[in-house]
């Protein structure tokens, strides 16, 4: 430990290229997607990188719900497989992201929100697709959701996705904006054993006795690469522990139940959040992603002011990080959720919230991003 | 002090230490030794296709990683293919840096005259206005800092699609903490061969002419108080939002 350290490799990145270094640090070999601005980076830095990673692929697919099969099938091939898009074609792998809750196939997807609905805003900020990424899938699933607010932060929140992904053999969502996207800030550069990097568990047990679905101790069965000699069969359709399918309600509620226990199990380990000044705070900002950095600055200029504001910044926004946010609640006299979209988190602060305190919001809609000044103005 | 670069004195080479030693003294607000930043912001602006984006990657690289500055760069498109307005912004800073965006402008460079026209307003009132002086033909300010860009690299460099680097050349010389040498690092180190050499000589016209006909480079606020403008400037109600 007393030994000098080599001089760490800086570079000077946007938040798209800081994915993808956190992704290969993380131990990412596959890529398929199809481009689309602000998320555009992430394909093409991968495109340059993943040739040169052993055994590396990288596809370009013809659309976004093909993007996903190919990052679902690459996964059960054995593969850390990844995927980025934005807006619309967010939309378009929704189905496919319950498929692969159901089948719990690990993955990570990348979306980088733009403005607006349906085209909307291509090249501007937003945040509006955050009660999509939890419940844009139909049907009962868990989900994981992150987000980043900086450079530095797009490196390690990559990498705690695929962490995600393979410990609970769930699809994890990193939700980027575009200006955390696009800002370009110094990073070092990520070297291998930085981050403690997992993998998922693959079966110990001789192939005839393995039985893919079976309840485990952590509710994550082991997953063996397709073609290892182990039997496995994938199918959307609810299924018992061999993984055929069934509709017998104790074996379907036994799936859901399994599979939503394997998340809540494990809050501690997956709800990531930053306290700043929250200890003694009167006044809580909740935010996350490029708006935590207004906030950061709103808070700071309060506390220099006399107001004694805190910042609680979500990095987990699903499953939301009830733990932390409750005592908050519980302790201040407003709380301001400042989001770039017509109030989205916000509904789950004020579900947590349940009217004991005054919950404000902000948001904002027209591409911009939520100033400094906007948010101080609410709390000083 | 911690963070913050080499007195840039002792590193630049002699010909160019002059001037700026003579400006870090003459200013009296003692920039000249050590040169701590509170929260300096750049806007380069101009039209697509001028090559803005890519001066602002150069130009952060530089400060950044040669300099060691906290640098945001954020930058600002049109959904248009090409054509449309672009701008790339710099926060630069001792200090981490939490709010990416810019707020008020210390420098701004426009390399066209709608550029000029719409974020004249984000200056400061003793900011700096950097403008192509063939491009910007009704400049918004009669103290504009102009040298025709375009012209320069056109006539002198023969490439004209190395307009930026030569007002890059000219923002290394008028950047009170900034060094030559670390923004033709960050060209070497960013460029593909066969356009380095063409560019390094474009960065070096730039400078050149900036130290000949736009007098000494700019200087400071005073982050200690006493300056007015930066009072102003720290008044937090009157920060606009983002157009």
């Amino acid at each position: 430990m007393t030994a000098p350290r080599k001089k760490r490799r800086e570079a000077f990145l946007l938040g798209n290229e800081a994915v993808v270094e956190g992704a290969l640090a993380a131990g990412c070999t596959f890529y398929a997607g199809y481009p689309i601005t602000p998320s555009t980076e992430i394909m093409e830095c991968m495109a340059k990188r993943l040739p040169h990673v052993p055994d590396g692929a990288f596809i370009q697919m013809e659309d976004e719900i093909a993007s996903m099969g190919a990052v679902i099938g690459a996964s059960l091939a054995g593969r850390k497989a990844m995927t980025a898009t934005s807006g619309p074609g967010f939309s378009l792998m929704q189905e496919q992201i319950g498929y692969a809750a159901m089948t719990e196939t690990p993955l990570v997807l990348v979306n980088v929100m733009r403005g607006g609905a349906s085209t909307g805003l291509p090249t501007s900020p937003g945040q509006g697709d955050v009660q999509q990424a939890r419940w844009g899938a139909h049907g009962d699933h868990p989900i994981i959701v992150l987000s980043a607010a900086d450079v530095p932060e797009c490196v390690e929140m990559t990498v705690t996705a695929f962490n995600f992904a393979e410990k609970y053999r769930s699809p994890v969502i990193l939700l980027l904006d575009e200006i955390t996207a696009h800002t370009r800030e110094k990073i070092e550069l990520p070297e291998p054993g930085d981050f403690e990097v997992f993998s998922r568990l693959t079966p110990t047990m001789p192939p005839e006795w393995y039985k893919p679905y079976e309840e485990t101790m952590r509710g994550v069965p082991p997953m063996p690469p397709i073609g290892s000699g182990y039997r496995f069969h994938v199918t959307g359709l609810t299924h018992d522990p061999l993984g055929f399918p069934t509709s017998r309600p104790e074996e379907v509620r036994a799936l859901t139940e399994r599979q939503f226990r394997k998340i809540d199990r494990f809050f501690e380990d997956i709800q990531i959040v930053e306290h700043v000044e929250t200890a003694d705070a009167e006044v809580v900002v909740i935010a996350y992603g490029c708006v935590a950095r207004s906030a950061r600055l709103a808070v700071k200029q309060a506390r220099e002011a006399g107001v004694r504001a805190g910042l609680l910044v979500l990095k987990t926004l699903y499953p939301f990080p009830r733990r932390h946010v409750e005592p908050l609640l519980r302790n201040c006299r407003l709380a301001v959720v400042p989001e770039l979209n017509m109030g989205q988190l916000s509904r789950e602060v004020k579900r947590v919230n349940e009217g004991y305190t005054t919950v404000r919001t902000i948001n904002r809609i027209d591409g911009q991003i939520i100033t400094p000044s906007q948010i101080l103005k609410e709390i000083a | 002090m911690t963070g913050a670069p080499k007195d840039k004195t002792l590193a630049k080479p002699a010909k160019a230490a002059t001037a700026k030693a003579a400006n870090g003294n003459g200013n009296g607000n003692g920039n000249g030794n050590g040169q701590t930043l509170a929260r300096y912001e750049i806007r380069l602006s101009g039209l697509g296709g001028q090559g803005i984006l890519t001066m602002g990657k150069l130009l952060g690289q530089a400060l950044a990683i040669g300099h060691g500055y906290y640098v945001t760069q954020t930058q600002s498109y049109g959904p248009e293919a090409r054509g449309g307005a672009s701008r790339a912004d710099l926060v630069v800073s001792s200090e981490p840096i939490s709010y990416p965006k810019t707020e008020y402008l210390d420098l701004l460079v426009a390399l066209s005259q709608e550029a000029a026209a719409s974020y004249y307003s984000y200056l400061k009132p003793r900011g700096a206005l950097l403008i192509d002086a063939d491009l910007v033909r009704q400049s918004p300010s009669s103290v504009a800092l102009a040298l025709p860009f375009t012209r320069l690299a056109r006539e002198k460099v023969g490439v004209p699609q190395a307009t930026n680097v030569v007002a890059l050349g000219a923002v290394a010389y008028l950047l009170p903490f900034a060094r030559i040498e670390a923004m033709r690092k960050s060209l070497k180190e960013s460029l593909p061969e066969k356009i380095r050499e063409a560019n390094i000589k474009a960065l070096n016209l730039g400078y050149q002419e900036a130290k000949k006909r736009l007098g000494e480079p700019i200087a400071l606020p005073d982050p200690d108080g006493g300056d007015e403008v930066y009072a102003a400037r720290m008044d937090l109600t009157e920060i606009m939002t983002e157009d």
